[in-house]
């Protein structure tokens, strides 16, 4: 017998104002004027239901003595390592590190496959002629392969306009999606925003608690001035749940703006040389996307506090700079790999008196779609004491390392501002720190593309082509193999 | 606030990477790291430079001459730059590449030196594992320091990172508080 409290995904102790976040955020996905799935009709009536009690004060107090004792149930797993055993008073601030694994709680894995709702958005614009539209295509086609009765599909493609290639569907035969796939031709620009839109529009319709729901975008170009609006259209999705995955070929597209949609709405964005990978790419995109245990996982925490988050970056399973307000969205989470985050975190200072600092103190929520109901809310509170003598000791290698390479990537972005902002100069000796800093990690090639990158921006006063991608790409695919050793030590 | 060895940036208390050169912050005690100075005082200013002669000292007799495994003469064919470790008069010649790097090897480090100076107590002296670069080219020799933990030194003056540095025949190096001396036969 589900409760009240479990439809809305909350603790018994939930505060009003949790109490209506998560209705208004379960009605807007289910609601019957917007979603035409099957079942979401009656979702949306017993998320009505619940709400309706729970938000009376004098119901609730009747409903909540009718209850049996609350069960505590565990939805996620979350394991710290800090950089220091405690913190120390100080009349200054201090850093502090911290990597974050969370993963399904023991026993509690998803055993299922997942189904999914997705949507391909593909760049048909005239430079995708050639081989580009051809690898896009195969594989394209590849992946519907891995798709699955109960899976709901559409393809959307655009240049100077959208049009709907595929209309949301529970998944037709391959040979119509082929079919439909194969008669798209280049011709205009980019304008993603028109692709976005579209998108947005049948993904939305099929919103349902049993799915996750994506956006894959494959573009080659920069889109002028509709970012903005772009922008605003990830938010409603990240709203919704919706991730925006993006994977740029070649080298003439925006990778900020691409990681941008992708940071907010917990997806992920890749650069593709050229388009040889794409094939793997996507696949592995949809096999990670039907074994997600938990999906639109957000962080949400309590900002007035005496810790700010200076930086953020999800280090696996795909590396990616993440916001640093609340909420942080940390996307899906499957089985394995699990989700690591490291944080930078600025702490006031300390006095003397204090005993204990907390660092972050708030709730996970989600949805695990293989479960009924999805959607949750866990507390998450962590804190470190504060000690007056310096206790020694060696911070984990794990941590060190996702350390070393979050400076590496960071290194990357000064170099990416000093030549926005002109200072050339500064720029060429970063890049030369960097290679060093390349070579120490033994990443001899990428040191020399470095050096070499280096060279370009003394003679030219700018980027070449593809060296800027190269190289943040570059440093952000060295934090994956920092963590990938060993996840296993992280202490509870 | 905490200062990094390597290029003076200031940090908060906490930091685990100088945030402008990437060197290290963090005690490592694994032995595995460069031996920072305990002299490290000895940040070359004009003023520092003069009083500590005993470094500056053209170092007793630095032995240009043999002992060389072979002839003069026959070097001077083969090989057009020489580095003479000043201490143990250990003579490294420069030959079949363009490039050299100079440090030390310890335990798990992933990138050797070209020139291994551990036999010359290179950790005791402050030499990093990875610490400066000689560069031949046609009509000149090129020395880069690679951000090393205690610099490197042309006659006394020690010379910015990453930025290459002529050198000259006779030319007093220090990597740390290594001497070299590079000799150069046209």
């Amino acid at each position: 017998m589900t409760d009240n409290y479990q439809i809305l995904g909350l603790p018994r102790n939930a505060s009003n104002d949790e109490i209506r976040r998560s209705f208004h955020r379960l009605a807007k996905r289910y609601h019957p004027d917007v979603n035409v799935n099957i079942g979401a009709q009656t979702d949306f009536i017993s998320i009505q239901r619940a709400f309706a009690v729970l938000s009376d004060h004098a119901q609730k107090a009747e409903y909540d003595k009718t209850l049996p004792p609350e069960i505590q149930r565990r939805y996620l797993t979350t394991k710290t390592l800090f950089s220091r055993p405690a913190l120390i008073p100080l009349d200054e601030p201090q850093l502090l590190y911290t990597l974050l694994q969370i993963t399904p709680p023991e026993g509690g894995e998803n055993t299922t496959r997942t189904d999914i709702n997705i949507c391909l958005v593909l760049d048909q614009s005239t430079s995708m002629r050639g081989i580009r539209l051809e690898m896009v295509k195969s594989s394209a086609i590849e992946i519907t392969r891995l798709l699955m009765e109960e899976d709901i599909v559409s393809i959307v493609t655009f240049a100077d306009r959208a049009n709907v290639l595929l209309p949301a569907t529970f998944k037709p035969n391959e040979r119509i999606i082929a079919a439909k796939i194969q008669t798209i031709e280049t011709n205009g620009g980019t304008e993603i925003f028109q692709g976005l839109q579209a998108a947005f529009g049948q993904v939305k319709t099929h919103l349902s608690p049993r799915r996750t729901n994506h956006i894959v975008l494959i573009t080659d170009g920069r889109t002028y001035g509709d970012e903005a609006a772009c922008l605003n259209l990830a938010n409603e999705m990240a709203e919704l749940g919706i991730s925006v995955n993006v994977i740029g070929i070649g080298e003439d597209w925006n990778d900020e703006f691409a990681d941008e949609l992708a940071r907010i709405t917990g997806g992920s964005s890749e650069y593709l040389s050229r388009p040889d990978h794409l094939k793997q790419i996507l696949q592995n995109k949809v096999l990670h996307f039907t074994q997600i245990y938990a999906d639109d996982v957000k962080l949400h925490f309590d900002s007035n506090q005496t810790a700010i988050v200076r930086y953020a970056m999800r280090v696996s399973p795909e590396a990616s700079k993440m916001p640093v307000d609340s909420p942080i969205p940390l996307g899906s989470i499957a089985n394995t790999p699990p989700t690591t985050i490291l944080l930078e975190l600025e702490l006031d200072p300390i006095g003397r008196e204090t005993s204990k600092v907390d660092l972050i103190s708030g709730y996970f929520t989600g949805e695990i779609p293989n479960q009924y109901p999805a959607t949750f809310l866990e507390r998450v509170n962590i804190s470190l004491p504060v000690k007056d003598s310096t206790v020694k000791s060696q911070p984990s290698p794990d941590l060190v390392n996702a350390v070393s390479r979050l400076t590496l990537f960071r290194m990357q972005e000064k170099i990416q501002r000093e030549i926005q902002s002109k200072n050339t100069e500064n720029a060429v000796l970063q890049l030369q720190k960097l290679a060093t800093n390349l070579l120490s990690v033994a990443e001899y090639e990428f040191a020399q593309e470095v050096l070499n990158e280096a060279e370009h921006v003394r003679v030219n006063q700018d980027f070449s082509k593809q060296g800027k991608k190269q190289i943040k790409y570059g440093t952000r695919a060295l934090m994956i193999s920092a963590i990938n050793r060993t996840t296993d030590t992280l202490i509870k | 606030m905490i200062e990094c060895p390597q290029c003076q940036n200031k940090e908060y208390l906490g930091a685990m990477f100088c945030s402008e050169c990437g060197a290290p912050l963090i005690e490592d005690k694994t032995e595995d790291r460069d031996s920072t100075l305990q002299t490290n005082k000895i940040s070359f200013s004009e003023d520092l430079a003069r009083d500590y002669s005993p470094f500056l000292k053209p170092l007793s007799p630095v032995k240009t001459d043999p002992p060389f495994p072979e002839t003069k003469e026959s070097i001077a064919k083969h090989t057009r730059v020489q580095v003479i470790v000043s201490q143990s008069s250990k003579a490294v010649p420069l030959a079949d590449k363009h490039e050299y790097t100079f440090g030390r090897v310890s335990g798990t480090q992933p990138v050797l030196p070209d020139i291994d100076l551990t036999a010359e107590n290179a950790y005791i002296l402050g030499v990093s594992r990875l610490h400066a670069t000689i560069r031949l080219s046609e009509d000149y020799v090129t020395i880069t320091d690679l951000g090393s933990a205690n610099g490197t030194w042309i006659s006394g003056k020690v010379i910015r990172p990453h930025v290459p540095h002529m050198i000259s025949d006779g030319d007093i190096i220090h990597l740390g508080k290594l001497q070299l001396q590079v000799r150069i036969f046209e």
